[in-house]
């Protein structure tokens, strides 16, 4: 399978999922306009990636300083993918990064660390 | 007489501490245009992230929710508004002004008033119910923004309202945040 690399613009993440290795990340803001739309590959890439090969594990980082709130609910929506993989014994490792001090973004990724099944880090950077 | 009149511009924008100011249609591509400014303006530490939020969420809304629209030059039809973003010194202040049909004023009324009574659990667990649920009927995004916007300026958001004409409100949201 292919990796997915979309490049970073001013309104949307670097999304970088490389096949061979199994390690994602989506780097920067992202405020689209059409936010379900964009996301909606990455779903889908993380489905093909398990579909070739369930014993594979994939990590996933999370590095956004701004996102708008139709992108918060695309970020829930993923997250709840990744973790249903998950519970279906998949390996599955997400870091969740924020910037020392943003306490907004840091208590998004806490939210998310408790919340779900799937084991999620919150790391200063 | 020419300078008279952009004087009086120049003194309301000095008087007000405006840092910015644009009224017109709101494309995606304005809104992101507006948002590049702002960073070269103030640059993008986390107060100013906070702050930013709010703005693209208020210029996301006139976009998608201004009843006075126009075509914008992608073709698509975008909300027309107002956003001035305003500096007191020790905090800025984000306001928005677009038009809305007098019955969807009631509705939008009543939707602000109902956030304003809810505190911050309250909030917390209403943002948790929308975002699990549909968008509510004709939302274009994820029907989260004036929840988000409440909760990020810790309640200093002031929703308000003024007769137009015989069709139309002039809705405004005012949020507060610290510098």
């Amino acid at each position: 399978m292919e990796s997915l690399i979309i490049n970073q613009t001013t309104q949307t993440p670097r999304i970088a999922f490389d096949a061979e290795s199994g390690n994602g990340e989506i780097v920067g803001v992202s405020f689209p306009e059409h936010a379900n739309d964009f996301y909606a590959c990455v779903n889908e890439w993380v489905d093909q990636f398990f579909a070739e090969d369930a014993t594979r594990t994939l990590h996933v980082a999370f590095n956004l300083n701004y996102f708008n709130t139709a992108t918060t609910k695309e970020i829930r929506l993923l997250m709840k993918h990744l973790d249903k993989h998950y519970t279906e014994e998949k390996s599955v490792h997400v870091t969740w990064f924020h910037e020392d001090g943003d306490e907004d973004m840091e208590d998004i990724g806490k939210g998310y660390s408790v919340s779900l099944n799937v084991p999620v880090s919150v790391e200063a950077v | 007489m020419i300078a008279q009149e952009i004087l009086q511009h120049y003194s309301v924008a000095k008087t007000a501490q405006i840092l910015m100011m644009f009224k017109g249609g709101l494309s995606q591509n304005i809104v992101v245009d507006l948002g590049s400014l702002l960073q070269n303006r103030l640059g993008f530490d986390v107060k100013v992230r906070r702050m930013f939020g709010i703005f693209v969420e208020l210029a996301q809304n006139v976009k998608n929710y201004s009843a006075e629209t126009e075509i914008a030059s992608d073709g698509s039809e975008v909300g027309i508004g107002i956003l001035i973003l305003a500096d007191s010194g020790t905090h800025y202040s984000v306001n928005s002004g677009n038009l809305v049909r007098n019955a969807n004023a009631e509705i939008l009324k009543a939707q602000c008033d109902h956030l304003q009574t809810l505190d911050k659990s309250a909030l917390k667990a209403y943002h948790e119910e929308r975002i699990e649920s549909e968008p509510p009927p004709g939302s274009k995004g994820a029907g989260l923004g004036l929840i988000e916007i409440t909760m990020k300026t810790g309640g200093n958001v002031h929703f308000d309202f003024a007769p137009f004409d015989a069709d139309y409100t002039f809705f405004s949201i005012t949020a507060t945040v610290e510098k």
